[in-house]
C-alpha cells in the first residue's frame, strides 16, 4: 500500500556511471504540500538525484513512489509506467526548453492535448488561466525568441503545471538568469508554494531557499549531508562540510 | 539561334521529372534511413549505415546502368526515366538521410528532455518535436543538394533519357562541333536552379527568426 502522507518517496537511491557514483544511496521523503530546496556544491549530484524522480535519469537500484505509483528500479519499467510517471511530475530546467517553433499558447496546449487528451477547447483555456497566473497572458501568441529568459522560465513553468501534476521539480530554474529576471521566476515560484503545491527545488537560490522552502538538504559527494529547517541548517551546520559551502556563500555577498 | 534553345526546351520535362522525382524519393525514403540509422537496435543501425555508404559510395551513372541494364531488363520493365528517377530517388535517399542526421544532431537535448519530461510518447515527441525543427534546420542543405542534383540528373542522358542533356549533345552532333549548344544548356540549368535558391532564401530568412 503507498503511504498516502507522502506524496514523494525515495528509498536507497543509486545512480552509477560506469565507475562514477554520482548519487549514493539517498532516501528523501516528502509530504504534501511541501516545499524542499536541495543545495550544495557542483558536482554533488543534486540534479541527477532530482532527474531520477522523474526518471530522466535511470537509477541503478532503489524505490520509488510518486503520488499512488510505486516503481522498483531494479528493473527496467514499461513505458506505460514511465509515461504515467512523468505525467504525475512537472518539471523546470535551467535552460528553459521552450519549443521555439511553437507559440507560447500552443507549447502550453499541445502537452495537454497530446499526454491528458484535452480539445483544443479546453486546454486553451487553461492554457490561458495558468498565463494569467504567471502574468503573461499578454505573450499567448508570441514565440519564445520574442521573450525574456525570466520570461520563457514562467512560460516553462505554466507548461509543467499544464498536464496536473502531483509535484513540481526546478533543476536550478534561475541559474541561467541574470539576478533581475531571476527575481520574477523566483516570485512565481513562490506563489505557487503558497497555493499549495509540492515543490523540489535544486537551488544556489539560499536566500529564496531560507525563506520559501519548508525544509533545506545539503548534498555533497552523492550523499545527503543534512536537512531540516532551513533556518537552522543555515545557522548552525553540523558537518565541516557543509559549514564550509556556507561560509563561501556568505563571504561573497 | 531560337530554333536550338526550343529544341533543348525539348527536354525540360524529362530533366525536371528526374531531378524533382529523385528528389522526392529521396527526401521520403530518407526518413526511415535516418530513423534506422539513430534507432536503439544495432542491426537496424547497421543496415542502414551499409546502405547509406554503398548507395553513396557507387557513382550515379553506375547506378542508373545497374538499375537501367541489369534490374530493368531481367526482373522488371524500366523505361530509361523510370530507371533515371530510381537510380537518383535512391542516391538522395542516402544524402537526405545524412542531412535529416545533422539536422537531428543540431537539435538541442533540452529540447527531447522537456518533452520526456511532460510525459509525451516517443512517437509525438518525434511528431511535434523533433520533425519540424529538424526539418527547419535542413531546408538550406536540402535545397544545396537539389541544385547538385539537378545537375548531376545529366548522368540520366547515358541511359537514353531525352533530358536538356541529350538534346544538347544531339544538337552539338548535329552541327559538327560548336558549342553553342553547350553555352543555351548552360543557361537553361542556371534558369532551372534559380527559383530553387530563392526559396531557399526566402524559407532560411523566415524560419530563422524563430529558431535562435
Amino acid at each position: 500500500m503507498p503511504d498516502t502522507d507522502y506524496i514523494v518517496r525515495l528509498k536507497d537511491i543509486n545512480v552509477q556511471y560506469g565507475t562514477y557514483h554520482a548519487v549514493r544511496n539517498v532516501t528523501l521523503d516528502i509530504r504534501k504540500g511541501e516545499v524542499v530546496a536541495i543545495v550544495g556544491p557542483s558536482g554533488a549530484g543534486k540534479s541527477t538525484f532530482l532527474r531520477t524522480i522523474n526518471m530522466l535519469e535511470q537509477p541503478s537500484s532503489g524505490s520509488l513512489q510518486v503520488g499512488s505509483f510505486t516503481f522498483s528500479l531494479a528493473q527496467t519499467l514499461a513505458n506505460e509506467q514511465l509515461l504515467q510517471l512523468r505525467r504525475s511530475t512537472g518539471m523546470v530546467f535551467q535552460s528553459f526548453n521552450l519549443f521555439p517553433h511553437m507559440t507560447v499558447r500552443r507549447n502550453i496546449s499541445l502537452p495537454q492535448m497530446r499526454v491528458l487528451g484535452r480539445s483544443q477547447l479546453e486546454a486553451d483555456r487553461r492554457t490561458m488561466q495558468l498565463l494569467e497566473r504567471v502574468h503573461l497572458a499578454d505573450k499567448a501568441d508570441s514565440y519564445p525568441a520574442r521573450l525574456s529568459g525570466g520570461q520563457q522560465q514562467r512560460i516553462a513553468i505554466a507548461r509543467a503545471l499544464a498536464i496536473d501534476p502531483e509535484v513540481m521539480l526546478f533543476d536550478e530554474p534561475t541559474s541561467a538568469l541574470d539576478p533581475e529576471l531571476g527575481l520574477e521566476v523566483l516570485a512565481v515560484m513562490r506563489e505557487l508554494a503558497q497555493d499549495g503545491m509540492t515543490m523540489i527545488v535544486v537551488t544556489h537560490e539560499i536566500a529564496f531557499a531560507a525563506e520559501v522552502a519548508d525544509r533545506l538538504i545539503v548534498m555533497a559527494e552523492g550523499q545527503i549531508l543534512e536537512e531540516g529547517v532551513p533556518s537552522d541548517v543555515i545557522r548552525n551546520p553540523i558537518s565541516p562540510r557543509t559549514r564550509k559551502f556556507f561560509r563561501a556563500i556568505v563571504d561573497r555577498h | 539561334m531560337m530554333d536550338l534553345l526550343f529544341t533543348l526546351i525539348k527536354g525540360v520535362p524529362a530533366t525536371l521529372a528526374l531531378t524533382g522525382g529523385g528528389f522526392a524519393i529521396g527526401a521520403v525514403l530518407g526518413v526511415p534511413l535516418v530513423l534506422m540509422r539513430r534507432s536503439h537496435n544495432r542491426f537496424l543501425r547497421w543496415a542502414a549505415r551499409g546502405f547509406i555508404d554503398v548507395a553513396r559510395g557507387i557513382p550515379p551513372v553506375v547506378w542508373l546502368f545497374i538499375i537501367f541494364f541489369g534490374l530493368g531488363t531481367g526482373f522488371v520493365r524500366l523505361t530509361s526515366l523510370q530507371a533515371g528517377i530510381i537510380g537518383l530517388g535512391l542516391v538522395s535517399s542516402a544524402y537526405l538521410a545524412e542531412i535529416y542526421r545533422g539536422g537531428f544532431m543540431a537539435l538541442h537535448k533540452g529540447q527531447i528532455e522537456a518533452a520526456t519530461a511532460l510525459g509525451m510518447p516517443a512517437t509525438d515527441i518525434l511528431r511535434y518535436v523533433s520533425a519540424p525543427q529538424v526539418l527547419r534546420v535542413s531546408i538550406p542543405p536540402m535545397a544545396t543538394f537539389f541544385v547538385g542534383l539537378l545537375k548531376d540528373s545529366t548522368v540520366a542522358s547515358t541511359i537514353g533519357v531525352r533530358d536538356v542533356m541529350m538534346y544538347t549533345s544531339q544538337a552539338a552532333q548535329a552541327q559538327s562541333g560548336g558549342f553553342a549548344p553547350f553555352l543555351f544548356a548552360a543557361f537553361l540549368y542556371i534558369l532551372l536552379s534559380i527559383p530553387v535558391a530563392l526559396f531557399s532564401r526566402v524559407m532560411d530568412k523566415k524560419l530563422r527568426r524563430r529558431l535562435s
